[in-house]
């Protein structure tokens, strides 16, 4: 076995996984190998150095904290409870029927703000004289205007008349 | 593991530990964690209050050395219990409690370290360290030298590394046992742990010899 190969085993045999006779093997090769004699040494003194690493105390109001999460939690599974053999069976009924509101809402609301056209300049100035046209829409229907066109045309009709 | 046992673990004889999967869902059967956590499925809170109890001071240093930071680590273990609460009505005991929980805690932490603040600053701890209670003042500051230099090495080693130093350093877990909790061979571990090791020699010797310590 090389040196290499019982470095790899060194990990485990800090950790106490390796087996009895593994181990041993191990302990009699780092007797007479000082290199590897070397590096337990500094695994040991890393993993020592580690156990000091300090952990963690909780803050004064953790315990509170949680406390009110778990409430507020636990409300949360109740409800979702209660709700669910309820939503179970009747979600797709209730999607359809939402889908269908949706779309009936929607068409209306569309339907009547749908904007006006805008009108021409030429249909703006017929509004402006709207009382006007109705006016000339009496003139037009009087008897006496029948023969308007015989009278403005009198001259040429009289000299095709003339010898 | 306390400071004590974990000198003990390293100055010891080492004895190995044979388990395998089937054998760690035989013992969850016999864990009482196991049972808490089934009672409370049943509806006994005082039983989660239990487990609360039990284990919020272990996730708390497990996801500050995780993470580093002191104020997240407390909202991570009011995530961690908060998942737990929730599965509660599908737990099945597949393996011991404390496996199972530790895997919700890796996810979290795992989940935390891959937020934007910790990729773009250099991984450190909060200065929170809790300075012994040593008497004199040359006591202190070597001490806090130590914890320094501990959560230097410590903040240099990967994070699936790290978990796995983590969990067998500090919180008594054999290799089948992180194996689990890590969702990964029991090769995979002593890889792991071997990687993370020689990195921290590493940073050590950088700091000037791992023998002075």
């Amino acid at each position: 076995m090389t040196c290499k190969s019982w470095r790899k085993q060194m990990s485990a045999y800090l950790d106490g996984e390796l087996g009895p006779a593994e181990a041993a093997a191990l302990e009699s090769h780092v007797e007479t190998c000082g290199a590897c004699a070397n590096a337990v040494a500094e695994l040991r003194s890393a993993l020592q150095l580690l156990d000091d690493h300090p952990g963690l105390e909780p803050s004064s109001d953790f315990d509170a904290r949680f406390a009110r999460r778990l409430q507020q939690e636990q409300a949360r599974q109740r409800a979702e409870q209660a709700l669910a053999p309820w939503w179970r069976w009747r979600w797709p009924a209730l999607v359809t029927v939402a889908a269908a509101v949706c779309a009936v809402c929607g068409f209306l609301i569309l339907g009547r703000d749908r904007p006006s056209r805008e009108l021409a300049p030429a249909e703006l100035e017929m509004v402006a004289k709207l009382d006007l046209l109705r006016d000339y829409q009496t003139i037009s229907h009087l008897d006496g205007l029948d023969d308007y066109e015989v009278v403005a045309q009198l001259d040429e009709l009289l000299e095709g008349e003339q010898p | 593991m306390n400071e004590k046992s974990a000198a003990a673990k390293v100055n010891t004889r080492p004895a190995k530990r044979q388990e395998n999967s089937e054998a760690a869902v035989a013992e969850s059967v016999r864990d009482p964690d196991v049972a808490l956590m089934l009672r409370f499925q049943r509806g006994e809170q005082q039983c989660f209050d239990e487990l609360y109890h039990k284990y919020k001071r272990q996730l708390l240093a497990f996801a500050y050395r995780m993470t580093g930071r002191a104020g997240r680590s407390e909202e991570l273990v009011q995530e961690i219990f908060i998942r737990c609460c929730r599965s509660a009505p599908t737990y099945r005991p597949d393996a011991k409690f404390s496996t199972w929980i530790y895997h919700i805690a890796r996810n979290c932490c795992r989940n935390e370290l891959r937020r934007p603040e910790y990729r773009h600053r250099a991984e450190t701890f909060d200065d929170h360290a809790g300075a012994a209670l040593v008497s004199t003042p040359e006591m202190q500051a070597a001490n806090r030298q130590r914890i320094r230099l501990a959560q230097e090495a410590l903040a240099a080693v990967p994070e699936r590394q790290r978990t796995a130093l983590v969990l067998s350093r500090f919180h008594q877990m054999s290799y089948e046992e992180i194996a689990e909790t890590m969702d990964t061979s029991v090769s995979a571990v002593k890889s792991l742990l071997i990687r993370a090791k020689e990195r921290m020699v590493e940073v050590l010797r950088a700091q000037g010899g791992t023998h002075d310590l």
